[in-house]
């Protein structure tokens, strides 16, 4: 049940057509795990306390850099040196201090993944190395949660949602992962596809729209357009190709 | 046949910043290797020295993910390949 002060706080977004009251109390129940509290993560954590999600569990086991400051919005001056996730949970209780935030500061490898994952209802791949994004999507794709790609490189961001089970993974359309480089990016490109994340996530949750399911949607800052690519679950696939189509 | 190659952003760099390029051929190896006949930087950002796809290059044809090994799918004539570079940053 929502509160007298929820119905007058999420007004605007039960106003849309097919959200409704029915769809803030899904939010309000519902637990998103966002992997990472850097460049995609601040934003689609900001966007969904804001959204007024029950829990966010978030995860990361950096401290705070002056480098981490032109992209990693949750983080500001006087949180150099403090653990990211110490940072976001500050933060986010100040946009909504009716959200649940656990806040773990760990690094999430084979052994760890499927505790960190377990009871989530969406996982945000919010990660900055692709072996944790195909690590969290082998888990997604084990306990069938919906996993929410997004990445960025420069000013080129991309964003797919995975349903496991019944649309294209992230192992349906990579095959794997070149070395690990600092890469460049403007921090306004995981800002445009951290908010993506958000938006999926709540459209999941919520069961509004359609989802960006078997199609990885580009978006291209140095020529300000978005473009698509329909792409189709790989019988072949590590993951999920075992998987009933 | 032509085909419409279209190029992740990242890759563009090796092809005159080129987002298309209109290439012949009957197959997507047909259509890669036309593709970097008009723009030889390209091969090392897609190929290994063995000539093998590289595992962090994925390219579509019809939607359908051609792994190295799988790159004699035929492809038809107007259609679009997508070769996408892969990115992880977060």
């Amino acid at each position: 049940m929502l509160t007298p002060e929820e119905k007058i706080r999420y007004d605007r977004q039960i106003m849309i057509t097919g959200f409704g009251v029915d769809g803030q109390e899904k939010l309000k129940r519902a637990r998103a795990l966002i992997a990472g509290s850097g460049g995609l993560g601040s934003p689609a954590a900001i966007y969904l306390a804001a959204a007024g999600i029950g829990t966010i569990r978030i995860i990361d086991h950096d401290k705070v850099e002056l480098s981490n400051l032109n992209r990693q919005i949750l983080h500001g001056d006087k949180d150099i040196g403090r653990k990211k996730i110490e940072s976001a949970k500050e933060k986010l209780g100040q946009i909504n201090g009716s959200v649940q935030i656990e806040a773990l500061h760990e690094t999430i490898d084979e052994n760890n993944v499927d505790e960190l994952t377990a009871h989530c209802d969406v996982i945000i791949d919010a990660m900055d190395n692709l072996p944790t994004r195909f690590l969290l999507n082998k888990a997604a794709i084990k306990h069938r949660v919906p996993f929410i790609h997004g990445a960025v490189y420069g000013l080129e961001g991309r964003a797919m949602t995975v349903i496991p089970g019944e649309t294209a993974c992230l192992g349906c359309i990579y095959q794997g992962a070149p070395p690990k480089v600092k890469f460049p990016v403007l921090g306004t490109t995981p800002g445009v596809i951290g908010t993506i994340q958000a938006t999926e996530a709540i459209k999941f949750i919520t069961g509004i729209g359609e989802l960006l399911t078997d199609r990885i949607l580009i978006y291209d800052g140095l020529k300000m357009k978005f473009s698509e690519i329909a792409v189709k679950r790989n019988p072949e696939c590590r993951y999920c190709g075992k998987m009933n189509i | 046949m032509s085909i419409n190659v279209n190029l992740a952003a990242y890759l563009r760099q090796y092809a005159a910043d080129k987002e298309n390029v209109s290439v012949n051929g009957q197959t997507v190896r047909e259509c890669l290797d036309a593709l970097i006949k008009q723009y030889p930087k390209l091969k090392d950002q897609i190929f290994d020295k063995d000539n093998v796809l590289l595992p962090y290059v994925s390219v579509f044809a019809g939607g359908e993910i051609a792994y190295a090994g799988k790159l004699d799918k035929p492809v038809q004539d107007g259609a679009t390949i997508n070769i996408l570079y892969i990115i992880g940053g977060g």
